[in-house]
């Protein structure tokens, strides 16, 4: 191979600036604050302010739950976008194990009677929309970045749009039971973790 | 920042050995749009690339896949972090480019794949034979066996098929889950 190569990357390399990790993470906390707020006011809050005064303590321990596992995956995913990125699999291990502790410990254990079918669906298709545009802009980011692990990526970006549709759907469910958490926000969870699985690294690729 | 000095990397046994750390100021200084640091850090990286590559590829997709490396560090060149080393970050892109090709040539020989598809004795050196017998070590029994007749030992899927008893068919699937498993091991064993 000549140095033709070489100089030909060279004479093309103009000065760059370099990738942020901070700045990644405050670009996806400024999508997730602009979509917040703006669900705030097209989602009735009567529901989550009856909910509140019904179980506050379960209320809050639920968008509490989802939002430390949003900020954990995000920044995991972020992490995980530059090439020698450490796997910390442990805390991925750790999160998901306390996710799962908090939401046995702190909600009920029966069912809610008398629900629909399709209430659990729409709360697991409700879920799955609300994540996709963290999931957008944590796909953009890795576009940006240079992961050499892009199914481990890609499962992280999932894991946080899912948690971060469910903080945003949590506002406005009342139900506080593990049987339908684990059931319909898990299922939400999982889909988005899913279809990120299956579709980033095929677009995603450098 | 001097230019590297490859006699001063000698090994005793007399091999040259590239040392990726001093590249760290010259990256950063190629970040800022110093052409001349840049030049030195992709020269030095492809000597590397070489003499890494030349024992893990076959030798006919050595240059390709150097090339294929110095773009993507091209490209992905924001993604250094001065304050971090150099070499982590050249090697796992270089790792990960180099794991690509593999799954390509594999799945690209698979669509090929046919009677006459053992080794010709130009496509691996004896050092590949040997990682190749090692890793094949970690398969299991039936694939392990497969893919030893077909890589290392040069039989055809017809032979392999009558000294197995398995069919044709799923010789050929034995050689594609073992070149897989084998794919996976190798990541893995970077991690």
């Amino acid at each position: 191979m000549s140095n033709a190569f070489i100089e030909g990357l060279v004479a093309t390399a103009a000065p760059v600036p370099r990738r942020r990790v901070w700045r990644d993470v405050g670009i996806i906390a400024i999508l997730g604050a602009v979509q917040f707020i703006g669900l705030r006011y097209l989602l009735p809050m009567d529901t989550f302010e009856a909910a509140m005064g019904a179980n506050p303590i379960r209320m809050s321990i639920k968008v509490s739950v989802f939002a430390l596992a949003t900020v954990i995956f995000s920044g995991m995913a972020v992490l995980s976008f530059y090439p020698s990125a450490n796997r910390h699999n442990r805390v991925l291990l750790a999160t998901i194990a306390a996710f799962v502790v908090a939401i046995l410990l702190g909600f009920e254990w029966r069912m809610p009677s008398g629900l629909p079918l399709g209430y659990g669906f729409n709360c697991m298709f409700a879920i799955l929309a609300m994540s996709l545009p963290v999931m957008l802009g944590l796909g953009l980011l890795m576009t940006a970045g240079a992961s050499t692990r892009p199914r481990r990526s890609a499962l992280l970006i999932g894991l946080a749009g899912g948690a971060f549709g469910a903080f945003i759907f949590a506002f406005q469910c009342p139900i506080v039971s593990v049987a339908y958490m684990v059931t319909w926000y898990g299922g939400g969870i999982a889909s988005a973790a899913g279809i990120a699985l299956m579709l980033l690294p095929r677009i995603i690729r450098w | 920042m001097t230019v590297v000095d490859l006699e001063q990397h000698r090994t005793p046994k007399g091999r040259s050995l590239i040392d990726l750390n001093p590249m760290g100021p010259l990256m950063a200084a190629a970040q800022n749009g110093d052409r001349a640091a840049y030049t030195e850090v992709l020269s030095n990286c492809q000597e590397w690339l070489r003499r890494y590559l030349r024992q893990r590829l076959a030798p006919d997709h050595v240059d390709d896949v150097v090339q294929e490396v110095l773009l993507a560090l091209h490209r992905k060149r924001h993604t250094y972090d001065p304050e971090r080393p150099f070499a982590p970050w050249f090697v796992a892109i270089a790792r990960f480019k180099w794991l690509d090709r593999l799954r390509t040539v594999y799945a690209r020989e698979e669509v090929e794949l046919d009677d006459n598809h053992g080794l010709g004795s130009h496509e691996e050196t004896v050092i590949t034979r040997i990682l190749l017998e090692r890793a094949i070590s970690h398969l299991p029994p039936a694939q392990a066996k497969v893919l030893r007749l077909a890589k290392v030992d040069g039989r055809s899927v017809e032979e392999i098929s009558l000294l197995t008893g398995q069919s044709a068919s799923l010789v050929k699937v034995n050689i594609h889950r073992a070149r897989k498993k084998l794919i996976s091991l190798l990541e893995k064993s970077y991690e």
